[in-house]
């Protein structure tokens, strides 16, 4: 059991086309800065540690990097603050403003592959606000399944957001694929930022077997 | 269900002839228990007890006789082709005598003796043994580590379970066997009928899914009950349970609900799906119904083998007290049902009955004031069941004074018989005093509760909703 590197969740998400956040690995500032140029502002800069799992709750995630001023300010705070623990790499992102859902999938020992659906971001675990369902699944499935979450809400439009379900369903249904023909043990893309018709994963986290 | 099953199954649910090897005259032994049961039908006397009609063979070679049989020493001596043998003896010699039964080429095999995979390793280790030479034979196992199997409606009981329960359409598959048998103590009073009770024990061959097939099939069972800790093969089950609940209703009460012990490895999505969220994902991918207690399983069963089933939620609630309808409409709502609001036409056709008080409801839930006696209640029922939009009721005294309890029973009944197709259910609430009314439901399988809430639960289940 590993958990695989950014550059295997990525393959993998490529693989199924599972559309991914733009997002720039390195190892040092030069380099960040040099990548920063392609991307569109603002950013988001976090640090990849095989010590930290959970990057927001240490203040590993840094959000509205406009310019290089931000963009060494923030590196330099991060740097300070992973001191403690192994710093395998900064990753910058374009900055998704929408709707957090988290999608992913296990493996359960009675059932086998599963897939969840539910709202995304840092209080997953507190709210437990989810639908899941045991693999295989047909698009009419998932659309049941996201219908039975509280996220529904943000189909039909809500507080001025809104995300479009085909979108989702899609995204959800390459996830089932790829959980059904590879071999994981358990996966997070937490958050999935939807926003109209845009849909992407910001962050994945795959344990492989 | 493929043919070798099928011929397996029949053998251990109608067998014409059945061995009980290990029996004994020791009275504190579960040798005799199951002697007695099988001839008796009961081990204690209920009023449901008659023998079974079979041939019983005893066997066992240190005994000329027991209860009155004459004992074999050894299976292959039964002067007949044998349906099934019941193994009743120490762990340790199981599997000397399953090579008996493989020799004699038995058709079923029920092992209700203890002392395997349960144990550990060196248990498992003999398991495998006895299941190999029974696979082997092309003997279908039930067991080991079981309290046996009951077939009321043919007097079948080969099991050491305590009594008899009276023949029904339920049919009770219990990975506990203590349950199983407290279950049999307890309907005896509570009047639950059965078509079939099983304990799964450690399932080494035929498991739940198995017993699932059998029973779609069954004419006897109308609805399937299901106590379970844990499923081996959880696909299999999925897609069985599926092709089953398109025809036949199953409820499970899960045990093992509290994530103790469950570690998820590194993520989110493991602390969402623990193992009971799963299982509530896939018995709503199966259609099976949840249970929450012991004594819902049985009261969900029972109604589900009683009302018609419909496609629908709109339910009309009907009672002569405020309080308990605002309650009822309460539980509807948290319950996914949905308190249909009357039509114009509706309110019209009561009014023109000129039997309504001047401040019934005019509305769902649909009050007929507390001095309504059954003519109002005729009306009222026989209106609102026969209007389209309203696909079930939900009907509840109160007691006062002049409520006539029986008689309020009586047009319920008669209602159901003119509208079959939807479901009722009553709320008599009360004691002694509805007493009589309660006995007319209970006999004409209209389920009642003393709580609104109960009832609300049970017509879910008859409206579909998981």
């Amino acid at each position: 059991m590993h958990i695989a590197t950014p550059e295997e969740s990525e393959e993998l998400m490529q693989k199924y086309g599972i559309p991914y956040v733009k997002t720039i690995r390195a190892k040092s500032y030069p380099d960040l800065l040099k990548a920063s140029w392609s991307l569109r502002k603002p950013l988001v800069m976090k640090i990849i540690s095989k010590d930290a799992i959970h990057k927001t709750e240490k203040g590993l995630v840094r959000l509205n990097i406009h310019d290089q001023k931000e963009l060494r300010e923030q590196f330099e705070e991060l740097t300070l603050l992973a001191s403690g623990i192994q710093i395998d790499e900064y990753l910058l992102q374009e900055q998704k403003e929408g709707v957090e859902f988290i999608v992913g999938g296990k493996h359960d020992p009675s059932f086998g592959k599963v897939v969840v659906f539910g709202l995304g971001g840092i209080f997953v675990e507190l709210l437990k606000e989810r639908s899941l369902r045991v693999l295989p699944i047909s698009a009419d499935d998932i659309a049941q399944m996201i219908s039975e979450s509280k996220a529904s809400a943000f189909i039909r439009g809500y507080r001025g957001k809104k995300v479009s379900l085909e979108k989702l369903v899609e995204l959800i249904y390459k996830t089932s694929e790829l959980l059904q023909n590879e071999d994981l043990l358990e996966l997070d893309f937490n958050p999935v930022i939807a926003n109209g018709e845009e849909i992407a994963v910001a962050d994945a986290r795959m344990v492989l077997k | 269900m493929d043919d070798s099953l099928r011929r397996a199954m029949q053998a251990l649910t109608n067998p014409h002839s059945v061995a009980v090897i290990g029996a004994s005259d020791d009275q504190n032994k579960v040798g005799f228990g199951v002697l007695k049961s099988l001839l008796e039908g009961c081990f204690f006397k209920s009023y449901n007890c008659s023998a079974f009609a079979g041939n019983v063979y005893p066997i066992n070679p240190h005994k000329s006789e027991i209860l009155g049989r004459k004992c074999l020493a050894r299976v292959q001596d039964v002067p007949e082709e044998l349906d099934l043998a019941v193994i009743a003896v120490p762990s340790i010699v199981v599997a000397q005598v399953m090579r008996d039964c493989a020799e004699k080429k038995v058709k079923s095999v029920i092992i209700i003796s203890a002392g395997f995979a349960e144990l550990g390793e060196e248990g498992k280790k003999m398991q495998d043994e006895i299941i190999q030479i029974a696979q082997s034979a092309g003997i279908r196992v039930m067991g080991p580590n079981v309290l046996g199997i009951l077939r009321p409606r043919i007097s079948l009981n080969a099991s050491f379970a305590l009594s008899m329960p009276e023949a029904g359409s339920i049919a009770f598959i219990s990975q506990s066997g203590a349950l199983a048998d407290s279950v049999v103590d307890w309907a005896i009073d509570a009047r639950y009928s059965f078509s079939l009770l099983v304990s799964l024990g450690n399932s080494a061959d035929l498991d739940v899914s198995d017993f699932l097939e059998f029973c779609l099939e069954d004419d006897q069972t109308k609805a399937i009950t299901l106590y379970l800790e844990g499923i081996k093969d959880g696909q299999k089950f999925l897609r069985i349970a599926k092709e089953v609940t398109k025809k036949k209703p199953i409820i499970l009460l899960k045990g093992g609900r509290s994530s103790k012990g469950e570690k998820a490895i590194a993520s989110h999505t493991g602390s969402l799906a623990g193992s009971f969220a799963v299982y509530e994902a896939a018995m709503k991918q199966a259609g099976v119904f949840m249970a929450e207690s012991v004594e819902d399983l049985f009261d969900l069963a029972k109604a589900l083998s009683e009302q018609p089933r419909v496609d629908g939620k709109n339910i009309a609630i009907i009672t002569n007290g405020g309080g308990v309808g605002v309650l009822t409409a309460d539980y509807c709502d948290m319950h996914g049902l949905n308190v249909v609001e009357l039509e114009p036409q509706t309110i019209s056709k009561l009014d023109a009955s000129k039997k309504m008080h001047p401040a019934y409801s005019r509305n769902n839930p649909l009050d007929l004031v507390g001095d309504a006696l059954p003519e109002r209640y005729e009306i009222a029922i026989n209106t609102l069941l026969s209007e389209k939009y309203i696909d079930g009721a939900i009907i509840i005294q109160t007691l006062q004074t002049m409520t006539k309890a029986k008689e309020d029973a009586e047009v319920v009944v008669k209602a159901h018989k003119l509208f079959p197709n939807k479901p009722v259910v009553c709320v008599f609430m009360g004691g002694r005093y509805s007493a009589e009314g309660i006995s007319v439901l209970r006999q004409n399988n209209i389920p009642d509760y003393n709580d609104p809430l109960k009832a609300v639960k049970v017509m879910k289940v008859l409206c579909g909703v998981i």
